[in-house]
């Protein structure tokens, strides 16, 4: 039978996995943030954002959204979550924004109304932020349409002419980048010179040591908000008592990610997604659980079955098929 | 549900909230930044109402308390010490005041508007006051527009100007040059803040006063609640930096330097225990006998001067209106139809001279046995009644009042009587006097009375005057003098009031009226002019009267001629 801490634990990995607990700093989102703060006030109006699936890029950009403010100021910031939802008209268009800054009066008027009623409340919010902007985080943007980008288009002009800026965020998958050759193909100058002028290409752990940084972040995480105990102590309080510290398992971690990246045949560098990342050390904190104890010590052994459990090895042979593809494509 | 709407957003500028906003400049501002019609924004105020409110529809929307301050402030962004400024709540209960001036903050249902606040995008609640003439901020004078909008269910009067606002700000672009600027000026709350607790200070400072003392400290005589609450709140707080007197509809109220009368404690404290009803009985009474007796007082002397000065000049209007009548009274009655006289004095059109109506209108006033100056009860009232009066015994011991036998002469109000031949029919029931017995007042009393009813005289006289002077637009209006005379009157009617001092009582009279007579004297050139116009006026009567004769006996001659075949139906037609 399930005590009420297993059941907590279980809250807590499953909110974790889900990216509703905690952001988590990372080498890369500290370049993200850093680059972000670069184009913001350098008077850029958007940018791309893109890389593989489970990268972590939407959780990343949401931490950079949450830290800009400490460094540029506060600013207005919408996430515009796209799902390939049929959005073919203004109107419907203009209703799923308001509707994303949770607007009263998101589903009443034309769509000239509803255009005016978000421009208003972007205009009202940019004017009173230091940068003089807002910014708009498009997710999965990939699925956005080209009419689309006329209609963002239409707002940005609206923002310039009342004297603030709208920055676009586009963050997705690689064929962000598509889109963009394609805009440049047909001569959509407009779009790209406006909002795709500026590109990131998001990745996940490459190195030893930004994995080491990366757990060191876990570690340090104060989780739930206002209870004084670390992350990991939910799940081994005494060994984190004794010492404990997740940072000493990077070594290790490394190097059984290493190993299933070599052994799947890759030749790139490796690169291990946020999402899978995450999994191992909820799985390894999981397996603890048991064994916690002042000195607790960590088998090579569970860290390997966590990262197999993660789903990792399943990521990486799509990844090796669309590597495969895309050579016999070329 | 206002938990609900706390977690929503929409397009309101924040920090652009003013204090003591009015609903409907709110309203109209966020009815354009949203782009939604005034019945989502109704919608959303019924949303921050609690559901516990007992139905009642506050006169100002924001006065209910009910709503929900602390939602609306997170809602729109705005600090909650402006939000909770856009309500009177506290200094809309002030009973005592109410008690003695029958103070409220009604608004008007009509939009009424500073232009200057207007061309800087604010419209206040305190503009919507009733009693507030002028703009609390800039001192400019307000203007009155006719508003055609419904209220709005559910909320308060003064919803209903939201959209008489969002189209004076934004369906032009002449009155506030900013209205579609993409920001709006963040003003300085400062200056409006300190003018308006100018205003609650002087009202809830008479309040405290008016609470601290006991019941029978003072009277309050006055038609008029406006002016009666200017009076108090001036006699409460230093006249000269009252900030109410500067912005009052009644600004020009003259305050009479204060009158002292001596008397004893007993007698200053039998007069305060008076009612105000009792009080009108007396000066009631008071008319009576200075008619009967033919007492010369201040306001007899005003009275009887006034009204020569308004038949100076127009003996002959008169004689030529007399003349005219008694003709045409001699041809309606040698023939046998009937046509009524073209004659009404109760009509500036259907005399030939306006002066005729105004001194038919003056034995209003003089009609001391069923009207007097006071409009309070027939004089048979206080002679059958006698009871009416509270406290007799006591008044009488302390040498107030006593009672009063004797003949009043009956009709001597009627100035007209001599110039309206054959239709003043006096039936053998009733006599040239009349005996009455009534109780009237003494000593201190009857002073105290004499110059109230002077003040009340001067009023009726500039009423009169300023009923004569609108003879056109009533002509136009439809409206009869008589009425416009008792609405003017009851508004020109002073504020009065007794209080007790340290020899025996002050009486404080505040005139809406100056205290002189108005200038009625024509020059000898408008008068020529003036008779000219009467006696065409006077032959244009005549001529109608001789048409509708004429008409008259025309039908009535048709009529006999076809009587068979209207009788039959045509079918002894020849």
């Amino acid at each position: 039978m399930l005590d009420s801490l297993s059941i907590e634990r279980t809250k807590l990995s499953t909110r974790l996995i889900a990216g509703r607990a905690f952001l988590i700093k990372t080498p890369q989102s500290a370049y993200y943030l850093k680059q972000m703060k670069n184009w913001l006030t350098t008077g850029s109006q958007g940018a791309l954002v893109y890389g593989r699936p489970r990268l972590g890029k939407t959780s990343a950009t949401r931490w950079t959204l949450r830290m800009l403010p400490e460094l540029i100021g506060s600013f207005p910031s919408v996430e515009i979550p796209v799902r390939g939802q049929n959005i073919a008209s203004e109107r419907a268009f203009f209703q799923h924004l308001l509707r994303c800054v949770k607007h009263r009066h998101a589903m009443v008027g034309t769509a000239g109304d509803k255009r005016d009623r978000f421009s208003e409340f972007l205009i009202s919010r940019a004017l009173r932020s230091p940068i003089n902007g807002a910014v708009l985080f498009f997710d999965e943007a990939q699925l956005l349409q080209d009419r689309q980008y006329d209609w963002l288009l239409n707002i940005s002009n609206e923002l310039d002419k009342n004297g603030c800026r709208l920055f676009c965020l586009l963050v997705g998958q690689s064929e962000l980048t598509r889109t963009k050759t394609r805009f440049i193909d047909d001569g959509k100058e407009q779009i790209v010179g406006r909002f795709m002028v500026r590109e990131l290409e998001f990745s996940g752990i490459r190195t030893q040591e930004d994995l080491v940084s990366t757990l060191n972040e876990f570690h340090k995480t104060i989780y739930p908000i206002g209870s004084g105990q670390l992350f990991a102590e939910n799940f081994i309080p005494l060994a984190i008592k004794g010492g404990f510290d997740l940072a000493s398992i990077g070594p290790a971690m490394w190097q059984s990610f290493e190993d299933l990246w070599i052994r799947a045949g890759l030749e790139d560098k490796v690169t291990i997604p946020m999402h899978y990342f995450t999994a191992a050390l909820i799985g390894v904190l999981n397996s603890l659980v048991s064994k916690d104890k002042e000195g607790c010590d960590v088998s090579h052994d569970i860290i390997q079955k966590s990262i197999t459990a993660s789903g990792y090895i399943e990521s990486l042979k799509i990844l090796k098929a669309r590597i495969s593809n895309e050579i016999s494509k070329a | 549900m206002s938990s609900k709407i706390g977690l929503e957003t929409n397009s309101w500028r924040s920090g652009t909230l003013r204090p003591y906003e009015s609903i409907g400049s709110i309203g109209a501002k966020y009815c354009y930044l949203n782009k939604v019609k005034t019945v989502e924004f109704a919608k959303l105020i019924r949303g921050f109402i609690l559901e516990n409110n007992s139905g009642i529809f506050h006169e100002y929307t924001l006065d209910n308390p009910h709503l929900d301050i602390k939602s609306l402030a997170k809602f729109l962004n705005e600090p909650l010490s402006i939000v909770d400024k856009l309500s009177f709540q506290g200094f809309n209960q002030l009973p005592h005041l109410t008690n003695e001036t029958g103070f409220s903050l009604d608004g008007r249902h009509n939009l009424t508007y500073c232009p200057k606040c207007l061309s800087e995008g604010y419209h206040s609640t305190f503009h919507q006051i009733n009693w507030i003439s002028k703009c609390f901020i800039h001192g400019e004078a307000l203007v009155q527009i006719n508003s055609l909008n419904r209220p709005i269910s559910k909320l308060g009067e003064d919803a209903r100007l939201i959209d008489d606002l969002y189209d004076i700000w934004f369906s032009n672009d002449d009155v506030w040059g900013a209205a579609k600027a993409p920001y709006w000026d963040i003003q300085n709350h400062k200056v409006v803040i300190t003018q308006a607790n100018k205003i609650i200070h002087v009202l809830t400072s008479t309040e405290a006063t008016l609470r601290d003392q006991n019941d029978h400290s003072q009277i309050l005589i006055g038609q008029n609640p406006i002016a009666k609450l200017l009076l108090q709140t001036m006699t409460n707080n230093s006249c000269l930096y009252n900030p109410i007197k500067n912005i009052h509809t009644h600004e020009d109220m003259n305050v009479k330097s204060v009158i002292e009368y001596q008397c004893t404690p007993e007698e200053a404290g039998n007069i305060l225990r008076m009612a105000e009803d009792n009080l009108y009985l007396l000066m009631h009474s008071r008319q009576a006998i200075c008619e009967a007796n033919d007492e010369s007082t201040s306001w007899r002397k005003l009275l009887i001067n006034f009204k020569d000065n308004l038949m100076r000049g127009h003996s002959a209007c008169l004689r030529e209106y007399k003349k005219s009548f008694e003709k045409i009274e001699r041809i309606r009655i040698r023939h046998n139809s009937y046509v009524h006289p073209p004659y009404d004095m109760q009509r500036f059109r259907r005399v030939p001279c306006a002066r005729i109506v105004t001194l038919n209108l003056l034995q209003i006033p003089l009609d001391f046995e069923y009207e007097s100056l006071l409009t309070a009860r027939s004089i048979s009232d206080i002679h059958f009644k006698k009871s009416g009066i509270d406290r007799i015994s006591e008044l009488k011991n302390v040498g107030l009042i006593d009672e009063w036998n004797g003949d009043i002469v009956s009709d001597s109000h009627k100035i007209m009587k001599r110039y309206t031949p054959g239709n003043i029919h006096r039936t053998h029931f009733e006599t040239e006097s009349r005996r009455v017995s009534v109780y009237v007042p003494l000593n201190v009393l009857a002073d105290i009375i004499d110059e109230i009813l002077l003040a009340i005289a001067y009023s009726w006289i500039w009423g009169l005057y300023i009923t004569e002077t609108s003879e056109k637009i009533l002509e136009e209006s439809g409206v009869v003098p008589e009425k416009f005379l008792r609405s003017k009157f009851k508004e020109l009617f002073p504020a009065i009031i007794l209080q007790q001092s340290v020899n025996g009582l002050n009486l404080t009279i505040g005139s809406m009226v100056s205290y002189k007579q108005p200038n009625l004297t024509l020059t000898k050139p408008d008068r020529l002019q003036h008779f000219t116009n009467v006696k065409n006026k006077s032959k244009e009567l005549a001529q109608m009267f001789d048409w509708e004769l004429a008409e008259r006996l025309r039908s009535a001659d048709l009529e006999n001629r076809y009587r068979g075949y209207i009788a039959t139906n045509g079918r002894n037609c020849h």
